[in-house]
């Protein structure tokens, strides 16, 4: 009778993989325990016996309102200036003329991504600000002072959002079929139709979560609205400044509970952006 | 076969007219190629009519004019898709000249001659004005669109003779697709999504969008290589309907596609014209084949 080498007996036959390595088990345990220990900690000190208090009071509620208004309003500016701006960017990545301008403006619009929020919201004081390069002008010509308004606020997230929403708009651009395209230019489509008719409905799913990922990036934007916007309470005033300044006046406990609504917002986009929501929402668009 | 497409302009009544005329080079990937051949309009009598039961026959036992078909052979890579797209406008000519008139649809416009392509004469007509459908290949569905909406496309898109509105241009092309699908069979699945199908139903489904719009010239690129015998007879049939020229291409060897039209001219082709015409020849029944390799 023949006797099985060692590598047939496992316990689950139909295992055909390597088995884990503890090499990696470790690392990638470390890594996952940090992040839940994390939550944990800040799940653990939050008032739950005064959170309804703590999270209805009028600083909270009035941060939370012009949380929701700046970033809605952030996410839809930077989906009006970047669609146009990523499929214009697509079309001239594919045509290979005027190289050098193209990687100016990509560097340009990416660039956002990867800089300090703070030194954005400095740029944008010394550009838009009263005495600022164009605010200047504003200011003279129609009576305009950006600083220390929503509106900056919103302009601030703006600044930030846009390279999400660009990217992930140009990286689904990249993703539709020429042979589409040109089929629907075969039979007749040309110019705005073939966009809207052929390659908006190919893009949708990307456009959504680029909105929804801008809307994420302007909720928890800090640096650059502090610095160019200010921390005005109901003016300017967004919940990651509202958690700024309870913290800062020792009010600890504040800032626990309105941390806890911004992880709650946090979740619901990430439902939103994994689970099935989004494609299912275009799919009902469609029949 | 004649080249120059010279004698294109003069209308000689006793002539067949010819209908399209193409003398020129297209660009396949890094090597030019020049191609050139004319389709002529056919004058059958009514009763010899290939379409059956005589669908399309015309009062009075009349002659009913239909456009030639051209089969252009050739190896993978020869230019066969290229030379199609070079018809239907996805794609200029690099040198000489596509000709086009309107003597098919002898009363419904006037006779016209246009010049679709030209580089010298900085002539290029868009697809949008060119009177083709094309059949690609690949079935090239609109994934996000419904099976009806996806033939009526072309009938939508394109600009229109007739002064009708918009909603009523496409009630009309609604009603129109769901006529050609239910005769494809497909007639349960009008408001499916493409990628419910299987391959060869996609392949009749694109059949469709190019039949609806009723084309003066049909572009077929290897129409027949996903379906069933079936499917085969039921669209070669719905192909030989439509009085449109047609522009067929194929492989070297495709038994399929002999299958696929044997009842009507393929079959002739290539018992007998291969052997008489097989060089870029025409054979009398209306059949030219240019060959591309």
């Amino acid at each position: 009778m023949p006797r099985f080498s060692k590598p047939f007996q496992r316990k689950n036959r139909l295992e055909t993989r390597q088995p884990l390595q503890l090499i990696f088990l470790i690392p990638a345990g470390l890594a996952v325990l940090f992040i839940a220990l994390t939550f944990l900690g800040l799940l653990w000190n939050i008032p739950w016996s005064k959170l309804f208090n703590f999270v209805t009071n009028d600083t909270s509620l009035d941060a939370l309102q012009l949380s929701l208004i700046v970033s809605v309003l952030a996410a839809i500016i930077a989906g009006i200036l970047g669609m146009p701006l990523a499929v214009l960017m697509n079309r001239a990545e594919k045509s290979n003329n005027f190289r050098w301008l193209q990687i100016i403006i990509r560097g340009l619009v990416l660039l956002p991504l990867v800089l300090p929020p703070v030194v954005g919201g400095i740029a944008l004081l010394f550009a838009f600000g009263r005495n600022g390069l164009i605010g200047q002008w504003l200011y003279k010509w129609f009576d305009i002072s950006l600083p220390f308004t929503t509106a900056s606020a919103v302009l601030a997230s703006v600044f930030v959002a846009l390279p999400f929403f660009v990217l992930s708009t140009e990286t689904v651009l990249q993703g539709t079929k020429p042979e589409l395209e040109e089929t629907a230019r075969a039979f007749g489509a040309r110019g705005s139709g073939l966009f809207f008719r052929i390659i908006f409905p190919q893009i949708l799913p990307g456009v959504l979560s680029g909105l929804l990922l801008s809307f994420a990036r302007s909720l928890g934007e800090f640096g650059a609205t502090i610095t160019f916007a200010g921390n005005l309470s109901g003016r300017t005033q967004t919940l990651p400044l509202a958690i700024f300044e309870s913290l800062e006046s020792g009010k600890s406990n504040e800032a626990l509970a309105v941390s806890l609504i911004l992880l709650l917002l946090a979740a619901i986009i990430l439902v939103l952006l994994h689970n099935r929501w989004v494609p299912a929402l275009v799919n009902s668009t469609k029949r | 076969m004649k080249s120059d497409c010279s004698g294109f302009n003069d209308s000689s009544s006793n002539e067949t007219p010819t209908f399209l005329c193409l003398d020129g080079t297209i660009k396949i990937s890094d090597f030019q190629k020049k191609v050139a051949f004319e389709l002529k309009i056919l004058n059958t009598p009514a009763g010899n009519d290939p379409s059956k039961n005589g669908v399309e026959q015309k009062e009075n036992g009349e002659r009913r004019t239909r456009g030639e078909t051209l089969i252009i052979k050739g190896r993978n890579g020869s230019g066969k898709t290229t030379l199609l797209k070079t018809l239907i406008g996805l794609l200029p000519l690099r040198e000489g000249v596509l000709y086009f008139s309107n003597k098919l649809n002898d009363n419904k416009l006037n006779d016209t001659v246009e010049l679709l392509d030209s580089k010298n004469d900085k002539v290029f007509i868009g697809p949008e004005f060119r009177d083709m459908g094309i059949v690609f290949s690949e079935p090239n569905l609109f994934s996000f669109m419904n099976l009806q909406k996806n033939v009526a496309f072309g009938i939508v898109q394109k600009a229109d003779k007739q002064k009708i509105t918009k909603k009523e241009k496409s009630k009309m092309a609604m009603e129109k697709a769901s006529e050609i699908l239910t005769q494809l069979g497909l007639g349960s699945m009008l408001k499916k999504s493409p990628k419910e199908l299987s391959r060869g139903q996609a392949q009749k489904v694109s059949v469709a969008r190019a039949l609806i719009i009723e084309p003066q010239i049909l572009l077929l690129d290897e129409p027949f290589n996903s379906l069933d015998m079936e499917a085969i007879e039921l669209v070669s049939e719905l192909i030989q309907l439509s009085s449109a020229a047609k522009i067929i291409t194929r492989h070297e060897r495709l038994t399929i596609n002999k299958v696929a039209l044997k009842e009507h001219y393929e079959y002739q082709v290539d018992e007998e014209g291969e052997n008489t015409a097989s060089k870029n020849g025409t054979n009398k029944d209306g059949v030219r084949i240019l060959n591309l390799s």
